[in-house]
């Protein structure tokens, strides 16, 4: 009997008429001793004629006429496009303004490194620290290399000092990615394809901790997360999969399990693609990548246009230069 | 022009032919970009109607497709074959423009709509029924154009790219980013899941007094 699972690129080399006269008829002796299977790739194969013979009308003819015009809309606003020749000179001006604008960019960034590194050497905590160690008068404590360590680490920069839950995170730097959300509009248990996800993406799923989990005796916290006994089962782990590492700080676990959120995905940002794109294979439609600040706003904009937002977001981050890690909270609302 | 029963291959002619007009606009020749757009219409244009099967949101579709296009042209460094570069700026479109669909349909409490918004009846009215051969083939057609519809829209284009416009698998893998092997995977479940929803509606197709539009004996070609 043919296993369709091992052999499915042979099914389908054979409904697609790619096998030679051999292997088609040694691969047709084997479909005999399989009716069911027989019956099911003749279909398929009959599928496929179909649909290469499925008619399309003809192209609208004002196609044409409507693109011309969605071009040269800008006239109205007196950057006249014109005719395809002029779109052409017209970018071709672009693309030679685009080879001056990198040495022009490379200079503006020489610029405002020069002008951070002139902030950070008179005006930040450094200079206390550097200073301290040439003046007599001054001891640098360790404090304030503590503080300056919390400081730089990104996943310190949205926790309140306050210790309140707000979300209202301001990103000013613009490599560090904003926290996004990741809705799955399926009723189903998604664990196991969020393993898979997290693990084809080399990230960390962890389920994230809850207020509650502190009231427990056995409750153990780390830098990296929650930290609950072996015995429990392996669902409830805290970290599920990947590099405990990347898992968010321990506020923001609360924060999100507040909000609803059972688990969170954290993976490089070089990776992201990777994911958004294995996203869309394990859910389809039924899966969204939005801000997290638009999930959990009462904003009243429709869910397709926080969709584009977070993809317009996502597509600015610089993915060359640094790679920090990007979460996103899982919602199944 | 392509006419109802135009069953060119829409994504590769003489790619040659292409990649000579677009190095003709690039060295002066503004009547290339023209040509070479008016030699993509139609491709683009079937890939967009056959995905979405209703005539002006395939319209709108293709006239993005089209400007995307002319828009990224400058730009395009000729890595890829420029048809592949244009299938995956039309599948993007296709794609985005379905999942918007779908999350307005999330937010939407409007009247009973089908899987990509607009009834199931507004969209095969606008198939232009072409001159079919007989009655068992264009209910055939309209059989697999209503499981097409409720297949995974991933699914549906990766089939339409590969059956109804002969996309290679090397060029399939190239705009999905992913080897052939998983593609052929992809199109094998792709095609198994078509079939399924064709034999489901088979077992629930409704007697002939109650419906003339139902699927009816589409698997007996």
């Amino acid at each position: 009997m043919i296993n369709p699972h091992t052999n499915e690129q042979q099914c389908l080399a054979w409904i697609e008429g790619e096998l030679d006269s051999e292997a088609s008829r040694i691969f047709e002796q084997e479909l005999q001793r399989d009716p069911e299977l027989a019956s099911r790739v003749q279909a398929m194969r009959r599928d496929r004629d179909l649909l290469q013979s499925m008619p399309v009308p003809p192209v609208p003819a004002d196609l044409s006429e409507r693109v011309e015009q969605a071009m040269t809309r800008p006239m109205l606003t007196g950057d006249r496009v014109g005719g395809p020749g002029r779109f052409r000179r017209r970018t071709q001006r672009s693309a030679d303004h685009a080879n001056w604008g990198v040495p022009i960019r490379m200079a503006a960034l020489i610029a405002i490194g020069v002008g951070v590194l002139v902030v950070l050497v008179f005006f930040s905590p450094i200079s206390r620290v550097l200073t301290g160690l040439h003046d007599e008068n001054m001891v640098a404590h360790d404090g304030d290399v503590q503080n300056l360590m919390v400081l730089s680490d990104p996943r310190n920069t949205e926790a309140g000092t306050d210790g309140t839950m707000a979300f209202d995170v301001v990103v000013e730097d613009p490599v560090t990615p904003e926290p996004l959300a990741m809705v799955l509009h399926s009723e189903s248990d998604v664990l196991p394809r969020l393993r898979e996800l997290a693990k084809e993406a080399g990230g960390t799923l962890i389920r994230n901790a809850s207020q509650e989990d502190l009231m427990e005796d056995d409750f153990v916290a780390s830098s990296s997360g929650a930290g609950r006994p072996a015995s429990r089962e392996p669902s409830d782990a805290p970290v599920l999969s990947g590099d405990p590492s990347m898992a968010p700080s321990f506020d923001d676990q609360f924060r999100y399990a507040d909000a609803g959120s059972v688990y969170t995905i954290a993976v490089p940002l070089s990776k992201l693609d990777e994911l958004l794109v294995m996203l869309d294979d394990a859910f389809g439609t039924d899966g969204a990548v939005l801000l997290l600040q638009d999930h959990l706003s009462d904003a009243n904009d429709t869910d397709w246009v926080r969709t584009l937002r977070a993809r317009e977001a996502v597509s600015t981050w610089t993915r060359d230069t640094v790679d920090p890690i990007v979460i996103l909270p899982i919602f199944q609302p | 022009m392509t006419g109802p029963e135009d069953h060119s291959d829409p994504t590769s002619t003489s790619p040659g032919h292409d990649e000579a007009l677009l190095q003709a606009w690039r060295d002066g020749d503004e009547t290339a970009l023209t040509e070479l757009m008016v030699s993509f219409q139609p491709r683009i244009w079937s890939v967009c109607w056959r995905m979405v099967r209703h005539a002006e949101d395939a319209t709108d579709l293709a006239q993005d497709v089209l400007i995307k296009v002319m828009q990224g042209l400058p730009g395009f460094d000729g890595r890829s074959k420029l048809s592949t570069w244009i299938i995956r700026i039309t599948m993007n479109c296709c794609l985005s423009h379905l999942r918007k669909q779908k999350l307005r349909r999330h937010a939407s409490l409007d009247a009973p709509r089908g899987p990509e918004g607009g009834t199931r009846a507004d969209r095969l009215q606008d198939v232009e029924p072409g001159p079919v051969q007989d009655v068992q083939r264009r209910d055939q057609h309209r059989a697999l154009q209503e499981a097409l519809l409720e297949l995974d829209v991933e699914q549906r284009l990766l089939l339409l790219l590969r059956d109804a416009h002969g996309v290679e698998y090397a060029q399939l893998a190239e705009v999905y980013g992913v080897p052939i092997g998983t593609i052929k995977s992809r199109l094998f479940r792709a095609r198994a899941a078509l079939r399924t929803l064709l034999e489901s509606s088979v077992s629930a197709a409704p007697t002939p007094e109650s419906s003339d539009a139902g699927p009816r004996e589409h698997d007996t070609a």
